[in-house]
């Protein structure tokens, strides 16, 4: 666990994700469409999120922000971006 | 938010027919099309605060519609437990200038796909009424030669669907027994939104009572208005493909509404791959406090494929279509 990656993780959520889903405690198995309530146009702004976030241009991970799933894909993509192992 | 918990979830049965579903590639969506649909993304993101540039929406929407040849989609049928689709080509060529391919085209590589997956999908191919006789030989070629099961027909192009210039087209669906889809309700900015009202379909309906229409959509726009159509034209069903924009109460009280039989499941896949795979699409319909919970188990089945196949099972030559009736269809 990385407590400044979870930080970020749990922010970029938070604006993308309803209300209603702000109580759940977040798992990586969690699915980011049924289980966090994150719509198309969710991902699409979660992805533009990462993009500044990141400073990173989102076009090179189109593919991997399109399929993102799972809460532990997004984790991992961010590891990635981040330089982590 | 709602939770996938197969513990909670409703057996859908092993003959699911998606009704709805296309090629994913922009060489059948032109991208005037594709950036139209986009522009309200657009729009929507900008309200969040969020600079987005179109361009790169584009990267991420064409990300998920790169399987021309349906590879990926029959592994997201088997995942979500559907049998079959409905590959739905509707002919943007004349409205929009900026097709890849022709109409002629397109349609031959529905028949590939079709060929390379024959177990799988059935086709209702689409031609612009207004590409005269040569539409109407390309259209007839492609259920005789081709073997699509039925019409898909696109008003936002331009034309409602009782447009007299159609007609040609619905007398080779009623001697083929073969069904029309029509696009219901919004769509794509660069097309036309007036000629897309179910009601318009009427006098189409009552001229060939012998062929089925199925209005595309009919959960999502024109709630009522398609609701009016197929409960008192007989020959008129509608599909619920979208319905995932649209709240679950929706659909729930679309089915209270007395003609159960003749709604049709179907996901408009692979339209929302944004949204998830096909399989969640499905886990929502599945769930017991679901949309589907008030059906009975000869309804649930009807609107999973039931009715689909029955209506697809009609197709029959020209010459013995007459000898042919509902009661003696089998299911596809």
């Amino acid at each position: 666990m990385n407590p400044k990656l979870d930080a970020i993780l749990e922010r970029l959520l938070r604006e993308v994700m309803p209300r209603s889903a702000l109580r759940l405690t977040l798992t990586d198995s969690m699915m980011l469409h049924n289980e966090l309530g994150i719509d198309s146009l969710g991902l699409l702004s979660l992805a533009f999120r990462i993009e500044e976030e990141f400073q990173v241009n989102l076009s090179d991970y189109a593919e991997r922000l399109a399929s993102l799933q799972t809460l532990g894909e997004m984790r991992r993509l961010i590891q990635e971006l981040e330089g982590q192992p | 938010v709602t939770p996938n918990n197969p513990e909670t979830s409703i057996d859908l049965g092993g003959n699911v027919i998606d009704t709805h579903c296309h090629i994913a590639s922009p060489d059948f969506l032109p991208l005037s099309f594709i950036d139209g649909i986009l522009s309200n993304m657009t729009l929507a993101l900008a309200s969040q605060g969020i600079r987005a540039n179109p361009s790169k929406i584009r990267d991420l929407y064409l990300a998920k519609l790169q399987d021309p040849q349906c590879d990926e989609l029959v592994a997201e049928m088997d995942a979500a437990g559907v049998a079959k689709a409905v590959l739905l080509a509707p002919d943007f060529t004349y409205a929009l200038k900026d097709s890849r391919l022709t109409i002629d085209e397109i349609l031959s590589h529905h028949r590939k796909v079709l060929a390379r997956h024959p177990d799988r999908f059935l086709v209702f191919g689409g031609v612009d009424p207004r590409w005269g006789k040569d539409g109407i030989d390309l259209f007839e070629r492609s259920v005789r030669d081709f073997g699509f099961h039925g019409m898909k027909v696109y008003p936002p192009c331009g034309f409602h669907a009782s447009d007299p210039r159609l007609f040609p087209y619905y007398e080779i669906c009623a001697r083929w027994h073969i069904p029309v889809v029509l696009h219901i309700g919004g769509t794509c900015p660069a097309l036309a939104f007036d000629t897309a009202s179910p009601v318009l379909l009427d006098t189409a309906a009552r001229t060939f009572p012998g062929v089925n229409f199925i209005l595309a959509h009919g959960s999502v726009s024109y709630v009522e208005e398609c609701a009016m159509m197929c409960a008192f034209r007989p020959n008129v069903y509608l599909d619920v493909s979208g319905f995932q924009t649209a709240e679950s109460a929706q659909l729930e009280q679309l089915f209270r509404r007395g003609f159960r039989h003749k709604v049709l499941f179907g996901t408009d896949w692979p339209l929302f791959r944004l949204q998830g795979r096909q399989e969640d699409c499905l886990s929502k319909l599945r769930m017991e406090s679901g949309p589907l919970a008030g059906l009975r188990q000869h309804e649930l089945r009807s609107f999973m494929g039931g009715t689909a196949a029955r209506l697809l099972a009609e197709r029959a030559q020209p010459e013995t279509a007459t000898a042919n009736s509902l009661a003696s269809a089998q299911p596809v």
